[in-house]
C-alpha cells in the first residue's frame, strides 16, 4: 500500500461491532452544488493511486410508465451505448486507460460508476459528463436494437435460464401487479423490453437526467481544488432539467393469503417461499425488519437453520430478507428442500419459528449477534473506495445527506428484541401473505 | 427515531429531493394513484466546446502503486508464512492453503476434498456445529473453508482486536474438526441436494464437461466437481478423517496474513496457536497423465426448453510458471478478457446473441487451459459457435487492430491496484502466487513485465497456443433446436449426452 492512511471510519465502526462504546465513525468528505443543481461529493483517501467517480440518478423502475416494465434498465444499458464525443462506448476508453466501470438499475435508482488511475481523474469526468450532457446526439434505432436484444439476452441468462429465476419475477409481480412499475422487478418482460422506442429514450432521458436529478461522488486520490475545477468545466454546462416529480404509487396491499404453484424448467429442487408486505427504505422500523430477517434465517447460528437445517433437516438451505424499498417493500422468507422432502413440509416449521418470534420475541443474544453482524458487513463493505463512493451516494440520493453512516449504525444498534417483535406482529401475517411453492416442471420426454 | 420517519416521508412525497436551495422538504400533496400524462418538458441542450471533443490528457506524473511483497518466515511447525502488514484498516485476514485438493481424492470418492472442508466448521471437538457458528458470528468474524482441484483455503477475516480469539476458532476448525456422525449425515444431506441443483445449472455442466476433456476423466480434477451422488454417498466418516490426518499438513501448508498486524507479532500468534499441528508428510497419490486436446470434438449436452445455450471452447495452455503467460494473458484481453474484447463485442454489442461472453486463462501448477464461454440465444447457437470459432481463429493469426494491444496491456497494468484493494484480496492473491509456485515478488513485477510485451510477443504465442482445430467445442441447450445446425458446422465428432 503506497500511503499510508488510517480510515477512522473503519476503525470506529468495527470496535462498536465487537465491543459495545467508541465514538460514532464518520467518512470524511465535501458536499456541494453546483449552480444546474447537481450534488457534488469529494472524499480524498489517498491509499491507492486511484480514483471511484460514481453517479447516481434518481430514479429506477419506479418511474416506469405502465406497459414498459423493464425501460430504466434498458435506458441505463444506453448509457453505455456512446455520446456525442465518447465513441463508440465509455468502455472502450476505460479499457484504454486501465479503467474499470459498470451501471446498475434498481428500484428506485440507477448508479453509473468507474474506477480509474487517479491521474485519469479527468476522463472519468468527460465521459460522464458526456452522457449526461450529449446521450441523444448519436443515439438511434439501430443501437437501441441492440441493447433491447442484450437486455432481453441478460433475462434469458440472469432468470429464465437459472434455478428460481422466475421465483423472483413472479414475487413481484404478485406484490406489485401491473400497471405498477415495479412490475416484472425492474428486469422486466421480454414484449415490454421490446416494445421501447427511440421516443421512450429520449422522453425518459429529458424528464428524469438531469443534473437537478444527480449526485456525483469522487472517492480516492485526487485532489479537491482540481475535482472541483473540472467538475465545474465538464458538468458546469449543462442545463437543468424540469423537477422530478417523485412516483407515489401507493403500495398494494396483500388481503388474503394467496396460494400459487410455479413450475420452473430449470429447477431440480422444491421450495418454498413466504412474502409480506414490507416497510419502506429508511422507514423507522427497517433495521428491526433487518435484524428479524437475520435472527429467522440469515445467519448459520439462526432459528431456522437449527430447526429446518439442522434438527429435522428438511430443508437444505433457508434464507430471510427485508427489502425496503421506496414505493413499500418486502419480507421474504425462503426453504429449499432437502434430499427428496417436500415444499410441502417447509411452511410448518416456518410458521413454528414464527409464531415464537410474535409470541416471545427473540432473545437478547440473538438480537445482538444480529446486529453485530449487520454493522460488520455495513463497514466492510465501504473497504473499498467504489462501495464508499455509492454508499455517500446513496445516502445522498435518499436521505440528502452522505454523512448518515454514524446514523445507519445507530439505528442498528438502538435496536431491541422488543422492536424485532413487533416487526413480526407487526408485518408477518398470517392472513395476508403469498405462500409461493416452486416445483421442478415435469421433464420432457421425448 | 422520528428524523428517521421524517426522512422516509420526506422521501415519499417530496416534490424534488435535490432542487436547490434544498431546505428539510416539508411534506406536499401525494400524486393521485395514476398520474396525469406528462406534459413534454422543454428540451434544453448543454452547448458544446472544443473541449469535450476528445478524452483530456492524463495529470501529469505516473500513479505509483507500490505492490505488496510479503515478508516470508516459517512456523514452528514448517508451515511457510507470509505476512503483508497494511495498517490502514483494523482488520486482519488469514488465507491457510493446505496441499489437499481433489488431486489427493482416491477413485469414487469424489468430492471428498470438499466435504472434509465443509466439515471443518460443523462442529469441533471442543464446541458443537451450532455453538461454533455462534461464537463466530459473536466476534463479527466470517471464517470458511473450500477446497479447490489443488488445495484446501480456510479463510478468516477478523478485527484486529479479536485475533487472538478468532485464531482459537481458527485453530479449533483446522486441527479438531469432530466429525459428528451426525452432521456428517447432515453435510452429507446438503451436498446431496446442491448437486441435485447442480442438474439445473448449464455453466456447471459445461464446466464439468470441459474438465472431463481437458483433465480425462480417470484423473480427479476430470470427475464432475463436487463429485457425484454415488461418490458423496460412498464417503464415510472413516475417509473425512483420515483426508483429514494425511493432507492437511503443515509441512506443505502456507499461511498468508494481510492486514493490521505485524509479522512478528503474528508468528508468535500462530505458533502459539498451532503449536499441535504435526506434520506428517503422507505420500501423494498417483494420478494419471492428463489427455493432449488433439483434435476438436463438439459435446451436446441437452437441456430442453433453455431459452439459453452454454457455449465453450476450451484450449490446452500450460503451468501457471511458464513464461508465455505474460502475453498470453495480453492475448486474452484482446480475445475476451474485457467488455471491450472481440468476442463480447462480436457476441453481444454487434450480434446481440449475449448478454456477455468471456475468455479466461485457468493456469495450475501443472497444467492450464483458455476457456472461451458465454451464454448464447439457442435459436442462434451453431451461428454463435461459428462467431467462437472465426475470433479463435483471427487470434491464431497474431494480428492486432488499433489499440488492441495498449487496451490489452493498460487495462492488466492499471487495474492491478483494484484487485489488490482489500486484505482478504491480498492475502487470498498472495497465497495463491505462492501456492503456484510463482517468485513473491509477482504483483511489484507484473507491471514491467506487462510493458514489456510487444505485438510480435502476442502473434507468436497466438500462433502457438491458440489452435482452433485442437479445440473442443461444448454446448448445453435444447438438443432438438440445436443439434442440426450444429452437425452442419462439421466441425468435428459430435457427442449428445
Amino acid at each position: 500500500m503506497s500511503k499510508l492512511g488510517r480510515l477512522t471510519l473503519v476503525l470506529g465502526a468495527l470496535a462498536l461491532a465487537s465491543a459495545a462504546r467508541a465514538a460514532d465513525p464518520t467518512i470524511a468528505f465535501e458536499k456541494y452544488q453546483l449552480a444546474n443543481g447537481l450534488t457534488v461529493i469529494l472524499s480524498p483517501d489517498h491509499r491507492l493511486p486511484q480514483v471511484a467517480v460514481n453517479v447516481w440518478y434518481h430514479v429506477g423502475a419506479a418511474n416506469q410508465a405502465p406497459g414498459r416494465s423493464g425501460f430504466a434498465h434498458l435506458f441505463e444499458h444506453m448509457m453505455f451505448s456512446g455520446s456525442k464525443h465518447v465513441q463508440p462506448s465509455p468502455f472502450k476508453v476505460l479499457e484504454t486507460i486501465g479503467g474499470s466501470a459498470n451501471g446498475s438499475t434498481s428500484f428506485d435508482r440507477t448508479n453509473y460508476y468507474e474506477v480509474v488511475p487517479s491521474n485519469e481523474l479527468a476522463a472519468a469526468i468527460w465521459l460522464e459528463s458526456d452522457r449526461l450532457g450529449f446521450l441523444l446526439d448519436t443515439l438511434d434505432a439501430k443501437k437501441l436494437q441492440v441493447q433491447r436484444d442484450v437486455v432481453s439476452n441478460e433475462r434469458r441468462q440472469s432468470y429464465e435460464n437459472r434455478p428460481y429465476g422466475l421465483t423472483f419475477l413472479h414475487v413481484c409481480d404478485l406484490l406489485y401487479p401491473s400497471p405498477h412499475p415495479y412490475y416484472q422487478c425492474i428486469i422486466g418482460s421480454v414484449p415490454e423490453i421490446q416494445a421501447a422506442s427511440v421516443d421512450d429514450v429520449k422522453g425518459f432521458f429529458r424528464e428524469f437526467y438531469g443534473p437537478q436529478n444527480a449526485s456525483l461522488a469522487i472517492v480516492g486520490d485526487f485532489d479537491p481544488a482540481q475535482a472541483r475545477a473540472l467538475v465545474e468545466q465538464y458538468f458546469g454546462p449543462i442545463p437543468a432539467g424540469p423537477a422530478v416529480k417523485r412516483p407515489s404509487v401507493p403500495q398494494p396491499m396483500l388481503t388474503s393469503v394467496v396460494r400459487e404453484t410455479l413450475e420452473d424448467p430449470v429447477a431440480e429442487v422444491p421450495r418454498l417461499d413466504l412474502v409480506w408486505n414490507g416497510p419502506v427504505m429508511y422507514a423507522e422500523d427497517e433495521a428491526a425488519g433487518d435484524v428479524l430477517a437475520v435472527v429467522l434465517a440469515g445467519s448459520d447460528a439462526s432459528r431456522l437453520t437449527r430447526s429446518m437445517v439442522h434438527a429435522s433437516r428438511v430443508a437444505a438451505s433457508v434464507s430471510a430478507g427485508s427489502q425496503a424499498i421506496g414505493l413499500g417493500g418486502w419480507f421474504q422468507v425462503t426453504a429449499v428442500a432437502n434430499g427428496g422432502r417436500k415444499a410441502g413440509d417447509l411452511l410448518a416449521p416456518v410458521q413454528a419459528a414464527i409464531d415464537e418470534l410474535k409470541k416471545d420475541g427473540p432473545t437478547a443474544a440473538e438480537v445482538e449477534r444480529a446486529k453485530r453482524q449487520f454493522i460488520a458487513a455495513r463497514v466492510r463493505g465501504v473497504e473499498r473506495i467504489g462501495s464508499r463512493a455509492d454508499q455517500l451516494n446513496k445516502y445522498q440520493t435518499y436521505l440528502g445527506d452522505p454523512g448518515w453512516l454514524a446514523q445507519d449504525l445507530a439505528r442498528y444498534r438502538a435496536v431491541t428484541p422488543a422492536a424485532v417483535q413487533a416487526f413480526a406482529r407487526k408485518y408477518l401475517a398470517d392472513d395476508r401473505r403469498i405462500e409461493l411453492t416452486t416445483l421442478p416442471k415435469a421433464k420432457v420426454t421425448k | 427515531m422520528t428524523r428517521t420517519l421524517a426522512l422516509a416521508a420526506a422521501l415519499l412525497s417530496a416534490a424534488c429531493a435535490s432542487a436547490p436551495p434544498k431546505p428539510a422538504a416539508p411534506p406536499v400533496a401525494a400524486a393521485p394513484a395514476t398520474p396525469p400524462a406528462p406534459v413534454a418538458p422543454p428540451v434544453l441542450e448543454t452547448p458544446d466546446a472544443p473541449f469535450r471533443a476528445q478524452k483530456p490528457a492524463a495529470a501529469p506524473g505516473e500513479p505509483r502503486f507500490e505492490a505488496p511483497v510479503p515478508k516470508v518466515a516459517a512456523l514452528k511447525n514448517g508451515a511457510r508464512l507470509l505476512v503483508v502488514e497494511n495498517r490502514a484498516v483494523p482488520l486482519v485476514a488469514i488465507e491457510i492453503v493446505l496441499r489437499a485438493g481433489v488431486d489427493q481424492e482416491p477413485a469414487g470418492k469424489g468430492g471428498l476434498a470438499g466435504f472434509t472442508a465443509d466439515m471443518l466448521t460443523e462442529g469441533t471437538a471442543r464446541r458443537p456445529a451450532l455453538e461454533y457458528a455462534a461464537s463466530v458470528e459473536d466476534l463479527a468474524a466470517r471464517l470458511s473453508a473450500t477446497a479447490d482441484l489443488e488445495t484446501t483455503r480456510l479463510r478468516l477475516n477478523c478485527l484486529t482486536e479479536t485475533l487472538p480469539e478468532a485464531l482459537d476458532l481458527l485453530a479449533e476448525a483446522l486441527l479438531t474438526p469432530a466429525f459428528h456422525a451426525d452432521d456428517v449425515e447432515r453435510v452429507r444431506g446438503i451436498r446431496l441436494t446442491g448437486l441435485q441443483q447442480k442438474k439445473a445449472s448449464p455453466p456447471a455442466l459445461a464446466a464439468d464437461e470441459a474438465a472431463r476433456i481437458v483433465y480425462g476423466e480417470k484423473h480427479p480434477r476430470g470427475r464432475p466437481a463436487g463429485g457425484t451422488p454415488e461418490s458423496i454417498k460412498a464417503i464415510t466418516r472413516a475417509d473425512l478423517k483420515a483426508f483429514h490426518d494425511d493432507y492437511y499438513d503443515p509441512g506443505s501448508a502456507l499461511v498468508s496474513v494481510a492486514g493490521d498486524v505485524g509479522a512478528a507479532e503474528v508468528k508468535a500468534l500462530l505458533d502459539q496457536k498451532l503449536a499441535a499441528w504435526k506434520s506428517k508428510r503422507k505420500a501423494e497419490p498417483k494420478r494419471p497423465a492428463y489427455p493432449k486436446l488433439a483434435a476438436r470434438s463438439v459435446t451436446l449436452v441437452d437441456k430442453p426448453g433453455a431459452s439459453q445455450s452454454q457455449v465453450w471452447v476450451v484450449g490446452e495452455l500450460f503451468p501457471a510458471n511458464h513464461p508465455d503467460r505474460i502475453p498470453m494473458a495480453v492475448l486474452n484481453n484482446v480475445l475476451g478478457g474485457l467488455f471491450g474484447s472481440r468476442l463480447n463485442l462480436n457476441l453481444r454489442e454487434t450480434k446481440g446473441y449475449s448478454y456477455g461472453v468471456r475468455s479466461t486463462l485457468r493456469l495450475e501448477s501443472d497444467r492450464g487451459w483458455l476457456a472461451a464461454a458465454g451464454g448464447l440465444q439457442a435459436k442462434f447457437t451453431a451461428e454463435s459457435v461459428t462467431e467462437f470459432e472465426k475470433e479463435l481463429a483471427g487470434m491464431a493469426t497474431g494480428e492486432l487492430r488499433e489499440g488492441e494491444l495498449q487496451r490489452a496491456k493498460e487495462a492488466l497494468i492499471r487495474g492491478l491496484p483494484t484487485t489488490l484493494e482489500t486484505n482478504d484480496a491480498v492475502a487470498g492473491s498472495i497465497a495463491s502466487v505462492a501456492s503456484l509456485g510463482l517468485p513473491l515478488d509477482w504483483f511489484a513485477k507484473l507491471p514491467d513485465r506487462i510493458a514489456k510485451v510487444t505485438e510480435a510477443d502476442v502473434a507468436r504465442v497466438g500462433k502457438a497456443w491458440v489452435r482452433p482445430a485442437r479445440m473442443p467445442v461444448i454446448v448445453v441447450g435444447p438438443r432438438a433446436e440445436v443439434e442440426a445446425k450444429l452437425k452442419a458446422l462439421e466441425l468435428g465428432p459430435l457427442t449428445v449426452k
